[in-house]
């Protein structure tokens, strides 16, 4: 096994001390040396409507950064992915957009020319009065049946204009690469929430290569009793055989207890959304509220064996205190049964899931340690990075990708490290990306590090451009491979 | 035949701005831009208006892609104005304009000798000529605007929503716009996220200059522009908002001479 980690951040921006969180990564199925990385990395140079893009084309050793997207300096939201013929990079963001009373919107988004000059191509704008947030993208290119050859391309979005605040929504395309796109947007939510109540943000899907397509959200059924008034949810997976052409679409997987599309996998969790004002964190200095992560067996025959991970508040007994705690689940037949915890991982977030082509899951997560306390952070707590692997679901490997103070850099904002990260597999390897402190300390990444950006390890300090200047630690995001 | 820009006006089109010496022609030191009959190596003598991270670029060398009409020699020195394209282990950039250096750096001298600032400088000066009004004063009150005034659904859980608040000043001089009154009223969001964290935050006792935006009902979110027959303004932009402080250090490093 051999463990890559790289600080994306290129040498020539050495001098940056942004808060790059909420890092996303796309590589390419049919030519994995070349990759695409999000940020929130704010580059107002390449022009007045340009946001950049991370590209790398030597398997992730070195990186540049590319203004390719249309959204002036950064994004609110983005996520980027291939589909399985590598032809076209696809984005799924929310434009910095001029107008700041306008709602949030998704641009969905295209391009086969990663290094410009010309912008990515906007295939579709969602867009609506009330807004749509948290756009997660997912592509794949079908090999075979009707929709042979053609790049398939789902959205996973909440849009609070859906009817009856059934917000979970995917727009998706069946012809994404070809000249007529042709998006079509719907609620995946069959069931309206509870009063004043919607669908949480972060919305999954996951494609398999025969069709199926499944799709992930948390929907609320009401608030805890007490002042805080928590929501609370059920953990909910849809199903369509036939890359969301079934009739209706996403309604392949029934709940038994009301019949109605979508299965319950979790029922009655407590998902606090935090914090409102106080701000940054309630968990180190990151914001909880909605993490989750979903992932198919892309082997042939094996779409029904799917792994969806989400956080909720877990409470016990004193002395033992409240933790947003990560479950890990497994269906192997198509949604309808799943199993119990697999993994339970307290004071954590950031899910992401992947399976290889062995079957083998991978699962990311970021855990505080240290003695926690919701709200309060201290010198004491440390974000670990953790890349666990299993075979069956039962057995599972730990790497610790990095390990770094929660106390600093003070947060410049929200959100601190994101309100996501990313897992991929391409054959047998797994390929990720996570934000952290930068601090040039070998002690903080136990499986070794590379920086482009100057840096002496010895000293543990940043360098600007003339490897004199200090530069000040800040948030960066980390690209890793793991190889069997 | 036409005029060539001003180099102040070149330096409005550009983000960096470098004095340098061409030490290669026809050549690229980045693999993802080749080389071309407008692509040129140039080495960075001094940093004349620049973003924080570039700030230290000095002595670095340079991907420059000039423009079509535009040509240069290996060993001639000029002052480039460029905005960066892409940034890897060497920067590449795409050159606005090149000037020659007496000339130009005579027509510069104003500038203040940090290149960070200078950008800065620039960056305000674009918002202050944009505003609908400028004034100078103190905040008084920052309090929460009526929920029924901003959110259409009070419950609704968006990472990005804004958390209006409003900002009570206190007018103490106006420098551009109509005459406010004694006070102005300035909406901001208290929000953090990402979408706005750059957003300048007001607390009472906060003084400086703000450079701020009319809201209309007509084009803006109703629900944040309209009130009780008050006229709001915002102040949205990371540069909106100047504090006394770094006034009263502008004015004395405005006294002292320049490049």
């Amino acid at each position: 096994m051999a463990v890559t980690v790289v600080n994306i951040i290129p040498r020539s921006r050495s001098g940056e001390a942004q808060q790059d969180s909420e890092p996303n990564l796309a590589v390419n199925p049919a030519n994995p040396q070349q990759m695409v990385a999000s940020a929130f990395t704010l580059d107002v140079s390449g022009g007045p409507n340009r946001a950049p893009l991370y590209v790398s084309n030597d398997g992730g050793n070195t990186w540049v950064l590319s203004p390719i997207v249309p959204s002036p300096g950064q994004t609110r939201d983005i996520t980027v992915r291939f589909a399985s013929t590598g032809t076209f990079l696809y984005a799924g963001i929310i434009p910095n957009d001029p107008n700041p009373f306008a709602p949030p919107r998704v641009n969905i988004l295209r391009t086969n020319k990663l290094l410009g000059p010309t912008p990515m191509d906007l295939l579709f704008n969602h867009q609506n009065p009330e807004g749509v947030d948290q756009p997660y993208v997912e592509a794949l290119t079908a090999l075979a049946g009707p929709a042979a050859g053609r790049d398939i391309v789902f959205v996973a979005s909440n849009d609070f204009s859906q009817p009856n605040r059934r917000t979970a929504t995917m727009d998706f395309s069946g012809d994404a690469a070809g000249g007529n796109t042709a998006f079509r947007s719907m609620s995946i939510d069959a069931r309206s929430p509870g009063v004043n109540g919607q669908d949480a943000p972060s919305i999954r899907p996951a494609i398999h290569g025969d069709g199926t397509v499944y799709g992930a959200f948390l929907h609320q059924v009401g608030f805890t009793p007490s002042s805080a008034h928590f929501p609370i949810y059920h953990v909910v997976i849809v199903c369509d055989d036939a890359f969301g052409t079934g009739n209706p679409a996403f309604s392949a997987l029934t709940e038994p207890s009301d019949g109605q599309p979508g299965r319950f996998v979790a029922q009655n969790r407590i998902i606090p959304f935090l914090p409102p004002r106080g701000q940054p964190g309630p968990l180190g200095q990151e914001r909880i509220g909605s993490h989750l992560s979903l992932a198919v067996d892309p082997r042939p025959n094996h779409s029904g064996t799917v792994y969806v991970a989400w956080a909720d508040l877990t409470v016990a007994s004193p002395p033992a205190k409240p933790a947003y705690t990560l479950h890990l689940h497994r269906s192997t037949d198509r949604g309808r049964t799943w199993s119990d915890d697999l993994l339970t991982v307290p004071n954590a977030l950031n899910p992401a899931l992947a399976i290889n082509t062995d079957g083998t899951v991978g699962y990311l997560y970021q855990q505080l340690t240290g003695p926690v306390t919701l709200g309060v952070v201290t010198p004491t707590n440390r974000w670990e990075t953790h890349l666990r692997r299993s075979v069956d679901g039962a057995t599972w490997d730990n790497l610790v990708l990095a390990s770094v103070p929660a106390d600093t850099p003070p947060a410049k904002g929200l959100p601190y490290l994101g309100d996501y990260l990313h897992l991929l597999s391409i054959g047998r390897d797994f390929y990720g990306i996570f934000s952290a402190n930068n601090r040039p300390d070998r002690n903080n990444f136990p499986n070794g590090v590379r920086y482009q950006r100057n840096a002496n390890f010895n000293s543990r300090r940043l360098l600007d451009l003339d490897n004199a200047t200090r530069v000040l630690i800040s948030i960066d995001p980390f690209f890793f491979k793991v190889t069997e | 035949m036409t005029e060539p820009s001003p180099p102040d006006d070149l330096a409005q089109e550009a983000r960096f701005v470098f004095r340098g010496t061409v030490q290669r022609v026809k050549a690229s030191l980045m693999s993802e831009v080749p080389a071309s009959e407008q692509t040129c190596v140039v080495r960075v003598d001094e940093v004349l208006q620049s973003p924080q991270s570039l700030a230290q670029a000095a002595g670095q060398r340079v991907t420059v892609l000039l423009p079509e009409t535009g040509s240069v020699a290996r060993g001639e020195q000029a002052v480039f104005f460029t905005n960066p394209w892409l940034y890897g282990a060497t920067l590449a950039v795409q050159a606005v304009a090149h000037r020659g250096v007496q000339a130009t750096m005579v027509a510069l001298a104003h500038q203040p000798s940090d290149p960070v600032r200078t950008l800065v400088r620039r960056d305000r000066q674009a918002r202050f000529a944009g505003a609908d009004l400028v004034v100078r004063g103190v905040v008084t009150v920052v309090r929460l605007i009526e929920p029924a005034a901003v959110t259409p659904a009070p419950s609704r859980r968006d990472e990005h929503d804004p958390m209006w608040q409003e900002a009570v000043v206190r007018v103490t001089a106006v420098e551009q716009g109509t005459d406010p009154g004694a006070e102005v009223i300035v909406r901001f969001p208290a929000s953090l996220d990402v979408a706005w964290r750059d957003a300048p935050k007001f607390h009472p006792g906060q003084e400086g200059r703000f450079i701020l935006q009319q809201l209309s009902a007509a084009t803006d979110t109703p629900d944040v522009a309209t009130g009780t027959g008050t006229q709001f303004y915002t102040a949205l932009h990371r540069h909106d908002f100047q504090a006394a402080q770094e006034l009263l250090e502008e004015d004395l490093q405005s006294a002292e001479p320049t490049r």
